[in-house]
């Protein structure tokens, strides 16, 4: 039996792709809900814009993936082009154009424009930067078409892991409520809670929670498309489909705090946007929520197993605030690497290994 | 004056205000940048004549996904304010500390004021104390109470828990309050129930029919509370209930029947009409009539309180979702008066106040004989009746994102509870944040639990 911790859109996601596989014998085990964590939290953009190579390449194949599976869900996730647009200012700064270098170098047609050619945006912002290999989608509909498809045959349960168990190295099962739940493999999708579920001395990850808040605006007409980022503020937003603009800001909290909000958070976010965008002037801030960016030193993800682990226990976690749009092409890889016992490629430069053996990734793109 | 009327959001249907209470569905329109109560505006306003009124499921239509550009088409076909003018003024933050922070100035909130004292807080004062049913000598007391203890009433609305304190918008200042001390004294709404129709012009509360009785000439009563009793005795008319679930008091059916109410339980109910009610079927009984006044059941402002930290449960008895608390009012370290808890009555809920301070004899007294529907929550123990809200198989759930029973039904398969259906249909996402439609399909779910409401309770609109 494979036991997958957290039903997320990364765990469902891994079940679905281990049911196509005609994989029958799985248990889901969740805290909480389905998609209680970043899951349902997240402000559902993608984007191929990273800046360690590694990292472009994975997003340029998850979001051919994910492009291509949005046609099959039972929901329609909304997959979008809508481009992401930087706020530059008057300057561009260094590290921005070393990032911009890059992406050129990939053919990601990137350019630097007048900000003023944006008629939502107000005049005389300076310079901006469009990425349009980026966009939107229903982060719900993600999570709840894969929900949906194993339900009927995948069991679910409902407790809190609190330890993995192994003997003669390899999995044995788990403690789920304290009781023990017997599995040949185990793949721990449980986002920011991922290190404490792997939380002995010779199973540990690097991942911790920093909690960072997303609001929504009133309604207004359609007309924010591309994700915008002010990149002096941290300030970044954009409508949906709905009619609300939704957005953040890039402070955080580290550790695992309350999931509230910060009112002077939201009102300087509130104020921002009414300075970027025409003829929103008077409008009001609908809702706002937190949820934890699962990061890794490296700001990027960690996935697959580490050779000194038990045999059987895999990982697919630390996302680091782009997991989202991640979650259908790793829930592939999870299952393919569960089924055929084989890394792909694409995963192999995030195994969990490299934090031992200090082969860290270079990213910093986090959004 | 005539009722106003304004298109919905995504199906283009004529709507109206059905409460003047801040945030819910209708109750405000922005046009031509600016803000307008509708409690106190009578617009007509038409949308555009092309409108797909599909049902939800079409979106994940297959083929439509191989047209994305068509979803901005869809979008941008919504009934939406096309700007928001400026605010005036300069903004500005305060905070405030202080030992009792009372949320809501109605009777039972104004009473708690004389005990302890403190800041309270409230979007208007006296709350239901206006009702033509308020006792003379108890409206008095009220009105005393906010002259005496004015200088510890601050107008403005409560927009929830922040991380900073409790924020509180008053004109241009938001109020950040620390209080060791906290009693949610905020009253209660009406929920409008489900039935073909339910969505019409026409069908509002009862608390917008005592506050603009000149928008309704022929009303038919709809509700299981005693409030609605007490409305329909004003004119001496038809009050329909769900068969099976009546939560009036013996006093107030008494006094309804003298007073020449007729009560009829019933299980189908159908609102016709296109810019507003004409008619209404009773059990396929027609009924003539332009409006469907509802009084469903006194549902707590939940959303406060939830949001607070406070839990809740769901009592399946009268199909509220009361927030845990005991005989006192005490939920955890706070307090829970007056329609907060449940109760409607004006004495019992000014007396809630003197129980929660130490003097609960006479409030249990009036609590037994005006209150019984309550009772069964302190025993810890109650049988379930059917959900009042119950009229129709179909009907609008969500109206600001313009939602069906049908379109919530085409994913009840799956899991049954609120918060599924807000991720799955998309109900309680709207402008009003759930302040109408969580309850309603909560009670018609049976849902333990509900969303997570989040602050700020209103829009928070600043300068």
């Amino acid at each position: 039996m494979i036991v997958i911790v957290g039903a997320g859109a990364h765990g469902l996601s891994a079940a679905y792709h281990l049911l196509k596989r005609g994989v029958r014998d799985v248990t889901i085990v969740e805290a909480t809900r389905v998609g209680y964590g970043s899951s349902s939290r997240n402000v559902s953009r993608y984007r191929v814009y990273f800046n360690d190579r590694k990292n472009l390449k994975y997003a340029q194949e998850a979001m051919r993936f994910f492009s291509a599976e949005s046609k099959r869900l039972n929901l329609n996730p909304m997959f979008y082009r809508t481009g992401y647009l930087w706020v530059l200012g008057n300057t561009v700064p260094e590290g921005f154009r070393r990032s911009s270098s890059l992406w050129d170098s990939e053919g990601l047609g990137g350019k630097y424009l007048e900000c003023d050619q944006f008629p939502f945006l107000k005049t005389g912002l300076g310079n901006c930067y469009y990425g349009p290999i980026a966009g939107s989608f229903h982060h719900d509909y993600v999570t709840l078409s894969y929900y949906m498809e194993v339900k009927g045959t995948h069991r679910f349960m409902k407790g809190e892991v609190t330890k993995i168990l192994a003997s003669s190295g390899k999995v044995k099962g788990l403690l789920v409520n304290g009781v023990e739940l017997q599995a040949d493999q185990v793949l721990v999708t449980a986002g920011a809670w991922s290190s404490n579920v792997l939380s002995s001395p010779d199973l540990s990850i690097p991942v911790t929670p920093e909690r960072k808040e997303a609001y929504i605006t009133e309604d207004v007409k359609f007309r924010v498309k591309p994700l915008v980022i002010d990149l002096g503020t941290g300030v970044y937003f954009s409508h949906t489909l709905k009619g609300e603009i939704i957005g953040g800001v890039d402070k955080g909290v580290s550790g695992f705090v309350d999931f509230s909000t910060s009112l002077s958070n939201m009102m300087s976010y509130l104020r921002r946007l009414r300075e970027l965008v025409k003829g929103i002037d008077g409008i009001g801030i609908l809702r706002g929520w937190s949820g934890f960016y699962e990061m890794t030193p490296d700001r990027s993800h960690v996935m697959g197993f580490d050779p000194q682990w038990p045999e059987g226990l895999f990982v697919d976690a630390g996302y680091s605030g782009h997991g989202m749009m991640m979650a259908p092409l790793s829930g592939e890889l999870m299952a393919k690497m569960i089924t055929e016992g084989k890394v792909d490629p694409l995963a192999a430069p995030f195994t969990p290994e490299r934090f031992r053996t200090h082969k860290l990734l270079q990213e910093s793109m986090v959004i | 004056m005539s009722l106003p009327v304004v298109p919905s959001k995504v199906h283009g249907r004529p709507r109206s205000i059905r409460d003047c209470e801040p945030g819910l569905p209708n109750s405000e329109i922005v046009l031509n940048g600016e803000r307008v109560d509708l409690c106190s505006h009578s617009i007509s306003v038409r949308g555009s004549p092309l409108r797909l009124r599909a049902r939800r499921k079409m979106l994940h239509w297959k083929p439509l996904r191989l047209i994305p550009s068509l979803l901005e088409l869809y979008s941008s076909s919504f009934n939406l304010p096309s700007h928001y003018n400026p605010v005036g003024g300069k903004g500005e933050v305060k905070n405030l500390n202080v030992d009792w922070l009372i949320i809501g100035g109605g009777t039972a909130g104004l009473s708690l004021l004389r005990k302890v004292g403190g800041l309270l807080v409230s979007r208007e004062l006296m709350g239901d104390a206006w009702v033509p049913w308020m006792d003379p000598s108890l409206l008095s007391q009220l009105k005393e109470t906010s002259k005496s203890f004015s200088e510890h009433i601050l107008i403005g609305e409560y927009k929830g828990k922040f991380d900073e304190g409790l924020a509180i918008q008053s004109g241009q200042t938001t109020f950040v309050v620390r209080a060791k001390n906290v009693a949610f004294t905020n009253g209660s709404r009406f929920v409008p129930p489900l039935f073909p129709g339910n969505d019409l012009p026409g069908v509002a509360s009862l608390r917008l029919y005592l506050r603009n009785r000149a928008w309704f000439n022929k009303p038919v009563f709809v509700g299981s509370s005693d409030d609605i009793l007490r409305a329909a005795s004003l004119v001496g008319g038809k009050v329909i209930h769900r068969k099976g679930a009546a939560y009036f008091s013996p006093p107030a059916v008494e006094d309804a029947q003298r007073k020449g109410v007729e009560v009829i339980p019933a299980e189908q109910l159908v609102a016709h009409g296109t810019r507003r009610v004409k008619s209404v079927e009773v059990d396929r009984v027609k009924i003539e009539a332009d409006s469907i006044i509802y009084g469903t059941v006194r549902q707590p402002r939940l959303e406060a309180i939830a949001n607070f930290g406070l839990p809740y449960v769901f009592y399946s008895k009268s199909h509220v979702y009361l927030p845990k608390h005991d005989l006192m009012g005490k939920a955890g370290e706070s307090l829970v008066l007056g329609g907060a808890r449940g109760i409607s009555d004006p004495f019992t809920s000014a007396l809630s106040a003197e129980a929660a301070v130490g003097d609960p004899d006479q409030f249990l007294s009036l609590l037994r004989e005006r209150e019984p529907h309550l009772l069964d929550y302190y025993r810890g123990q109650w049988s379930s009746s059917p959900s009042p809200y119950l009229l129709g198989k179909d009907g609008y759930v969500c109206e600001c994102e313009d939602i069906t029973y049908s379109d919530v039904r085409d994913y009840m398969s799956f899991d049954q509870d609120v918060e599924f259906a807000k991720r799955a249909a998309g109900v309680c996402t709207g402008s009003c944040q759930g302040k109408h439609c969580a309850f309603m399909l909560g009670s018609i779910l049976e849902s333990a639990s509900l969303i997570t409401f989040r602050s700020p309770l209103t829009p928070l609109v600043i300068p």
